[in-house]
C-alpha cells in the first residue's frame, strides 16, 4: 500500500480502524508502524473524528412523539395508501390520473394530425429516380474511392 | 400495560421487524407501537443530524411513520427479495429530510437561540455546545447528499453498501460523498481553528 491509498482510504473509511475492509486493514497498519508520514495521517484522521463527534444534536421527548403519531394515525386504517412509497404520489382530476386522459386522447389526436398532413402533402416528384447518375457516387474526394470504383450499382 | 408482542428475539433484527411489519398490514396497532419503540429514537437521531435540529426531526419521524402505518401493505419482506424495513424506513426518512430542508431555506425554524444553561456544570456544558455548534456549522456547508451519506456512515454506523441503498445510489457514488463531506468538513474546521487561534491571540 502506498501512502497516497493510505490518505485515499482514511478519507473514505475515517481514522476508525473497524470501519475498514478487512483486506487493506493489515497493510494499512503495517504502513503506519513503518512510515512516520502515515502514522501522522492516521493521527491526523482520528483527531478529525473525535473533533466530529461532537456533534451531538439535542435529545427529543420519544414518549410525548410515540403518542402524537398513534394519535395521527388513530382514524387511519393502515395499508391505506396502495402504491408504492418509493415514487412520487401522482395527481388526479377527480379521482383520474392525467395519464389515464391524455394518453388515449393525445393518440387518437396524433393520428388525426397525420391523416391531414398526408392528405395535404402535394404530389411527389419521382422523374429523378429514373436518371442513372442518382445513384451513382462520385468517390473521388473519399479515401474509400478505390473501394467502389464509380456506380454502386 | 401491555407486553411487547412475542417476537423471535433471536438477534436477527430484520426478521422481528419482518414480522412486525405483517402484522400492522393487518392493522395491527400493537405491532406498529412495538415497531415504532425499536426504530423512533435512531430515525430521529437521524433526521436531527442531517436536518440539524430536534424540532423539525420529530415532524419529520412522525410523517415517516404515519407513511409506515398507511403503506404497511406495500412493503415486501428481505426474504421475497424486497428491502430490509430499516432501509425502506430510512429512505423515507431521507426523502423527507431533503424535502424539508429544501423548505427550510426560506425559514430556518431551528435557527431560535436555546436558553442560557444555568445548572453547576454550566461552563463545561457551554464549551460542550459550543464545540458541538461549531461541527453543526460544518455540517450544514454540506450538500443534502454529502451530509446525508456523511450522517449514515459516520455517526449512524452504517455500512458504505447499506448507505448507498438506503439513499438510492451506488456504492462509488457514496464513496465519492463521503470523501468530498470529510474533506470539507476537516478543511472547514481546520479553517475555524485557525482563525479562532489568530482571534485568541490578538485580544
Amino acid at each position: 500500500m502506498t501512502l497516497d491509498e493510505f490518505k485515499n482510504l482514511l478519507e473514505l473509511y475515517s481514522g476508525d480502524l473497524s470501519r475498514w475492509p478487512a483486506g487493506r486493514l493489515r497493510d494499512a497498519v503495517a504502513l503506519a508502524k513503518q512510515i512516520p508520514a502515515a502514522q501522522a495521517l492516521l493521527d491526523e484522521a482520528v483527531a478529525l473524528d473525535h473533533a466530529l463527534r461532537h456533534y451531538e444534536p439535542p435529545q427529543a421527548d420519544l414518549s410525548a412523539l410515540e403518542n402524537r403519531i398513534l394519535s395521527a394515525i388513530a382514524d387511519v386504517p393502515a395499508g391505506s395508501v396502495a402504491h408504492p412509497l418509493d415514487t412520487p404520489q401522482p395527481w388526479t382530476i377527480f379521482g383520474w390520473r392525467p395519464a389515464y386522459i391524455f394518453a388515449p386522447s393525445g393518440g387518437l389526436l396524433a393520428a388525426a394530425l397525420i391523416g391531414f398532413m398526408i392528405g395535404a402533402a402535394p404530389a411527389a416528384h419521382t422523374e429523378y429516380l429514373l436518371d442513372p447518375s442518382f445513384y451513382s457516387v462520385d468517390m473521388i474526394m473519399s479515401g474509400d474511392a478505390d473501394i467502389y470504383e464509380g456506380s454502386l450499382f | 400495560m401491555q407486553e411487547p408482542f412475542n417476537i423471535t428475539h433471536n438477534g436477527d433484527e430484520a426478521n422481528d421487524d419482518a414480522l412486525l411489519m405483517q402484522r400492522i398490514a393487518a392493522g395491527d396497532q400493537r405491532a406498529f407501537r412495538d415497531l415504532m419503540r425499536r426504530h423512533l429514537g435512531r430515525t430521529v437521531r437521524l433526521a436531527a443530524r442531517i436536518l440539524g435540529g430536534t424540532g423539525a426531526a420529530e415532524d419529520v419521524a412522525q410523517e415517516a411513520f404515519v407513511r409506515v402505518w398507511k403503506h404497511a401493505g406495500n412493503w415486501e419482506d428481505p426474504g421475497r427479495a424486497g428491502a430490509k424495513f430499516t432501509t425502506w424506513l430510512y429512505r423515507i426518512v431521507l426523502n423527507l429530510c431533503i424535502d424539508e430542508k429544501r423548505k427550510r431555506s426560506f425559514t430556518d425554524i431551528d435557527a431560535i437561540p436555546e436558553r442560557a444553561d444555568e445548572t453547576p456544570d454550566a461552563e463545561a456544558n457551554m464549551q460542550r455546545r459550543e464545540k458541538s455548534q461549531r461541527v453543526k456549522a460544518a455540517l450544514d456547508t454540506l450538500p443534502e447528499r454529502q451530509r446525508a451519506a456523511f450522517v449514515l456512515c459516520f455517526y449512524e454506523d452504517y455500512s458504505n453498501k447499506d448507505a448507498a441503498d438506503m439513499l438510492g445510489i451506488s456504492v462509488k457514488a457514496i464513496e465519492s460523498l463521503l470523501v468530498r463531506a470529510r474533506r470539507s468538513l476537516r478543511d472547514l474546521l481546520q479553517d475555524e481553528e485557525e482563525n479562532r487561534k489568530r482571534g485568541g491571540a490578538e485580544t
